[in-house]
This record gives structure tokens, C-alpha cells and sequence, in this order.
């Protein structure tokens, strides 16, 4: 009987002891020591790097993109990072490993070694189909970082919304592409035309020149009027005889109107959901971000 | 019918007319160059109005008497109204004295101090800041004559007061919670006082159209003068066929107007949607003062449309309707268009640069 709780109690130790290590590597943000195979084994002793120019820039862990989607969407990135001097790349994954999914799209970002010139300029699109957690994040270095704000975040995300919520990945990764191009070229994700800009100036111009030509003309005009009858005397008063006399303000009713007017909530999307937008994240690395994330 | 009085007044050197001088204020000879002084009589102009606000007009309106002229002998026929005029045979100016005088004496004359030469300055300075105005109209239309003439007014004075009576309400917005609130406070605004208008004009003549005399003002009445006959030698007068009853209504309509808006600027407190709720004010004492007033009246013709132009005699104020050059007009509105756009334009360019 003795020897039998001291069975129990060494098998109670050792079941508290093994928690306690569960709890440790819990606390180490690695579910039960599962990285991706990308994640650098030394963290304190990484140093950024350039991936191969011949490296994948359309990673679909996720298998959302059928091969010649992939092979399409490849193409254009690097006739686009080619032109600019920028890069786009595209990751999908089932998982973001229980990471908050700005820190996981940024780790793609830096440990898979993306972003061109010295500055590792570019923006990485990680598309994450967990089930219970399903979102697309975007993470943009270097100099992107300037391009890429609240505002043209939240137009790639709409384009991107809208097609994935339809479940076109493949379409809407390229129109994405598409309009990044825009936003690398001429610093608009959605560029008016130079031919609608005339025009939108033409139409000012002319409403402008319209109500000028009609108010001066309406005071020339009055001008030409000399002959009006009198209705005042103001210029007639003796300076000095007004006299006010005794007055009273009466309150004679009081109402109260209450109406149901709550904030509206500020909404970062206009096409559908909202965006998380953050002008400086980092992931696991430290360096420095701009991400957007919405769900779908 | 016994003939009318009237005067002449003669130049005693050389017998000519002699006609009333704006520049000096006496009379002068145009022929000889005589002039003759107008003694100021020591009286002052009445302040207190003479009892014939309802004086009734001797003859039927319409008939026209027959005068002799002294100097030619013609036969001049003159409206019933016409106090003063000049023959248009010999230029002898003549006044007819039962028209001014005994209860139709005016209690004042405000002279002429534009003179016909200087009409012609008035006539530019009127053409001047006139964009739409046909080119040289003046000069290029078919000129009638001008004619200096004394119109007959009712010059009022008022006392007006009482209370009046405002409807206001002042409102305040704020949140509570998700709720917008608004709460107004509705009141009645009681204000009282009274105040004294003075030398509000109202013309006296059926033939003056009363929109030109409103228009002509301000009249200096502080240069009114002792009525004298003296002052209308050379000039056109008539007396009034308006009585001082049917006149008063402009003049009060014009008190009480100034007075409401007076009480209504009395009200401070942020007060919005002010309405009135009961207007009490009232004319409590009036002064009625029979003047003449100096008027030029000028009618020129132009692409057969006939325009009257009146000129305060005192000071050179000039009105009357002008035609528009549809030309003129369109061609100022475009080059007001095209400055309007282009300066659009140019805002809109900087703007995509920045």
C-alpha cells in the first residue's frame, strides 16, 4: 500500500513536470516546436538576404491556384519587377502556425528572402485558408512602405475581397498583380485616365466659368438699374431720438426631440469587410513593415 | 375768367429776362450781365406746417388756362398746376403768382446749384461705370430738351412708437450616448420704443413719377431757402395736385418699415426664425413741410423708344432707365466666363502637380 502511493505520487510529479514544459514551449509562440521549414534554426544570428532571382515569387502551399494560373501570375511578376525595379510575390499556406498573421506574412516576406535592391522594396501577398481563421495579409518593404498606405491598402484589398469571396483565387491574385503594377508606376492603385482627368477639368472649368460670367454680369447689370422706389427711411432717422423702451424675453414652450443616431463605425473597406492596416509591424526579425490583413 | 396774376422779372438796364443763376443764387441777364441780388427775407422757413393738407384744387383737373405774355403778347395755355414757366416765343419768364401765394405759398425753395452748363459733366459722369450701354449713346440719340423744373413735395417728419412683438426660438444640439439630442426653447420677444424721422420727401405732382423723385434723394434740405418767386425765374414750377393726405401714405409706409427693423435689431440672444407676432408701432406726431425741389428733366429718343432721365437740380444725382446692348452684354459674358474658367483650370493644374 505504501509502495503503491508512492507510485502514484511520482506518476502525479512527473505529469505536473511534464505540463510545466508544455506550458514553456507554449509560451516559446511554437505549437509544440511546428515552424515552417522557411523559419531561420538561429534567430539571434540572421541576417536579411536576396532569395535567387530564379526563386518561386507564387508559393501555393495552399493549392488555391491551379498550375497555370501559378504560371501566369509568376510571368507577370517578374515582367513588373523587371520594369520597376520592385517585387510581388504570392504565398498561400492552410496555417499561419498559431502566429498572428501580420507577424506570419512578414516572416514570408523576410526569411523567404523577397523584396529587390538594397532596400528589399517589394509586396508580398500571404493568403492563409485555415478554416477557422481564413484571411489574406499584404506586406510591403523598402520603399513600398511609402506607396503602400491606408488608402491603397484598402483598394488592393477590395479587389482582392471581391474576387475571393466568390472563391476566384487565381483571378483575383492576378487582377491584384495588375493593380499593383499601377500603384508601382504611377502611385495609384485605381489611376484615373489622363482622358477622364481632362474632362473631369473641362467640366469644372466650364461650371466655374459659367457662374463667374453669370454673377459678374448679374452685378454689371445691376448697375444699369438707377430707378428704384424707397421702402426705408434709415436715412432719415434724427441721430439720437431712438428710444428703447421696457422688453421681456417669454418662455412660452420648451421641447426636447431625442433620435436613435449611433456612430457609425469606422469602416477601412468599402467593397465588403474591413481591413487591420499598421504602418509599422515586424515579424520574428525585427525589421520594419507596412501590413494589411482582412478576413474572408 | 379774370386773367391770373403773374410777374416778370425783367432786367431793368436792358429789359431783357433775367434768369435765376444755380452758381451765384441771384438773378441774372444773360444779354447785359446785370445781376440781381436775392434778399434773404429775415423770416426762417416755417417749422410748423400750414393747415392745407386737404386743400382742394380750384377748377376741374384737366382745364387749362389762357395767359397773356407781357413782353410779346402771345397766348401761352399752361396745365392748371403749372406755377411758373417761360413763353416759347420770347424766353420771358413769367410766374404765376396766385400759385404761390396766400395759403399755396411753399414754406420753402431748395435753388438750383446745377446750372445748364454743367449738365453735360453730370450726363458723362452718369454714362461712366455703365458696361452695358450702347457706344456714344447719349451723344448719338435724339436729344430732347431740358427742362429745369420745380417739383412740388411734401416734406414729412414723424414720430413713430409703440411695442412690438417677436415670435424666436434658440436651439441646442448635443449627444447622449447614441442619441442626438435637441432641445428648442420657443419665446415671445416684447420690445418697445420710439424714435423721430425727419424730411422724408414724398413729391406732390400727379405727372412725377414717383419711383424717379425716390431715387433722386437725398435732397440737401438743409440748404432749403425762404420760399422767394425770385428763384424760379428761368425755370418750369408747378404746384402740387397731390394733397399732403394722399402723399402721407409713402412717407409713413417708409417710417414704419425703418422703425420694425430698428425694434427687430434691438433683439440680442442668438435668436433664430425671428417672425413678427403683433406690430403696434404708430405715427404719433407728424410736421408737414410744402417745398420745391429742384429737378432737370431730359428725354432723349433712341432706335425710336422714347427715355426720361431726372437730375437732382441740388446735386447732380442722375437716374432713369438705359438701354442694354444685347452685344455688349454677351460679349462681357463671355470674357468673364473665360477668365472664370481659366483661372479653374489653372488651380485645378496646380493642385495635380502638389
Amino acid at each position: 500500500m505504501k509502495s503503491g502511493m508512492k507510485k502514484l505520487f511520482a506518476l502525479l510529479l512527473l505529469l505536473v513536470f511534464s505540463f510545466c514544459l508544455a506550458s514553456a514551449a507554449f509560451a516559446d509562440d511554437d505549437i509544440l516546436g511546428l515552424t515552417p521549414d522557411w523559419f531561420p534554426e538561429d534567430l539571434n544570428n540572421w541576417q536579411q538576404f536576396h532569395c535567387s532571382p530564379s526563386a518561386p515569387r507564387v508559393i501555393d502551399r495552399a493549392g488555391i491556384l491551379n498550375p497555370q494560373e501559378e504560371e501566369l501570375i509568376e510571368q507577370r511578376i517578374r515582367t513588373i519587377s523587371a520594369d520597376t525595379g520592385k517585387d510581388i510575390a504570392v504565398y498561400t499556406d492552410v496555417t499561419a502556425y498559431g502566429w498572428p498573421h501580420a507577424i506570419f506574412a512578414n516572416d514570408v516576406y523576410d526569411f523567404l528572402g523577397f523584396g529587390l535592391g538594397d532596400d528589399y522594396s517589394g509586396l508580398v501577398l500571404v493568403v492563409i485558408m485555415d478554416p477557422a481563421d481564413r484571411d489574406f495579409t499584404t506586406s510591403a518593404g523598402g520603399s513600398v512602405q511609402k506607396l503602400f498606405n491606408e488608402k491603397h491598402a484598402n483598394e488592393l484589398d477590395d479587389i482582392l475581397y471581391d474576387h475571393f469571396v466568390q472563391g476566384a483565387y487565381g483571378a483575383g491574385v492576378l487582377d491584384w498583380v495588375d493593380h499593383v503594377e499601377n500603384l508601382y508606376t504611377t502611385g495609384e492603385v485605381n489611376p484615373v485616365p489622363l482622358s477622364r482627368r481632362v474632362t473631369t477639368a473641362a467640366i469644372i472649368s466650364a461650371i466655374v466659368g459659367l457662374l463667374g460670367g453669370s454673377v459678374t454680369t448679374g452685378a454689371a447689370g445691376g448697375k444699369m438699374r438707377t430707378v428704384t422706389t424707397a421702402y426705408s427711411a434709415q436715412g432719415h432717422l434724427v441721430p439720437g431720438s431712438f428710444r428703447a423702451g421696457p422688453g421681456r424675453d417669454i418662455l412660452v414652450n420648451h421641447t426636447v426631440n431625442r433620435i436613435y443616431d449611433p456612430p457609425q463605425p469606422k469602416s477601412s473597406g468599402s467593397s465588403g469587410g474591413s481591413s487591420s492596416y499598421s504602418s509599422h509591424s515586424s515579424g520574428h526579425s525585427g525589421v520594419s513593415h507596412s501590413s494589411s490583413s482582412r478576413k474572408f | 375768367m379774370a386773367e391770373p396774376n403773374y410777374t416778370e422779372q425783367k432786367c431793368p438796364q436792358c429789359g431783357a429776362p433775367l434768369q435765376f443763376d444755380p452758381a451765384s443764387g441771384n438773378l441774372l441777364c444773360e444779354y447785359c450781365g446785370y445781376t440781381q441780388y436775392i434778399q434773404h427775407s429775415d423770416s426762417e422757413v416755417p417749422q410748423e406746417a400750414p393747415a392745407f393738407s386737404s386743400a382742394a384744387f380750384e377748377g376741374k383737373p384737366g382745364e387749362y388756362p389762357i395767359y397773356n405774355c407781357r413782353s410779346c403778347g402771345a397766348e401761352i395755355i399752361a396745365p392748371r398746376e403749372t406755377a411758373a414757366l417761360t413763353c416759347p416765343y420770347c424766353r420771358n419768364n413769367i410766374v404765376l403768382t396766385d400759385k404761390v401765394s396766400g395759403g399755396l405759398k411753399p414754406d420753402g425753395i431748395l435753388p438750383f446749384k446745377i446750372s445748364h452748363d454743367q449738365l453735360a459733366g453730370v450726363i458723362h459722369n452718369f454714362t461712366k461705370g455703365k458696361p452695358f450701354l450702347p457706344p456714344r449713346f447719349f451723344e448719338a440719340a435724339e436729344k430732347g430738351e431740358i427742362t429745369g423744373i420745380y417739383v412740388p413735395f411734401w416734406v414729412y417728419d414723424g414720430e413713430i412708437g409703440g411695442e412690438v412683438s417677436f415670435n424666436g426660438h434658440i436651439t441646442h444640439v448635443h449627444r447622449q450616448g447614441d442619441y442626438r439630442v435637441e432641445e428648442t426653447a420657443y419665446y415671445v420677444l416684447e420690445r418697445s420704443g420710439d424714435m423721430v424721422f425727419s424730411n422724408i420727401p414724398a413729391d406732390a405732382s400727379e405727372k412725377m413719377r414717383d419711383d424717379y423723385m425716390d431715387s433722386l434723394e437725398p435732397f440737401p434740405m438743409q440748404d432749403i431757402m425762404p420760399f422767394d418767386m425770385k428763384y424760379l425765374s428761368g425755370f418750369t414750377a408747378d404746384r402740387f395736385d397731390v394733397t399732403a393726405d394722399e402723399a402721407r401714405i409713402r412717407a409713413q409706409r417708409r417710417m414704419l418699415n425703418s422703425a420694425l427693423g430698428i425694434m427687430e435689431s434691438q433683439l440680442t440672444g442668438g435668436y433664430s426664425g425671428v417672425t413678427v407676432h403683433h406690430n403696434g408701432l404708430r405715427l404719433r406726431a407728424e410736421n408737414i413741410h410744402y417745398y420745391l425741389l429742384p429737378v432737370y428733366y431730359y428725354s432723349v429718343t433712341w432706335k425710336g423708344t422714347e427715355y426720361t432721365y431726372a437730375i437732382n437740380g441740388a446735386t447732380g444725382k442722375m437716374v432713369g432707365k438705359l438701354p442694354t446692348d444685347k452685344s455688349l452684354k454677351q460679349a462681357y459674358w463671355w470674357k468673364n466666363f473665360g477668365i472664370a474658367a481659366a483661372a479653374a483650370l489653372v488651380v485645378q493644374l496646380i493642385a495635380q502637380l502638389f
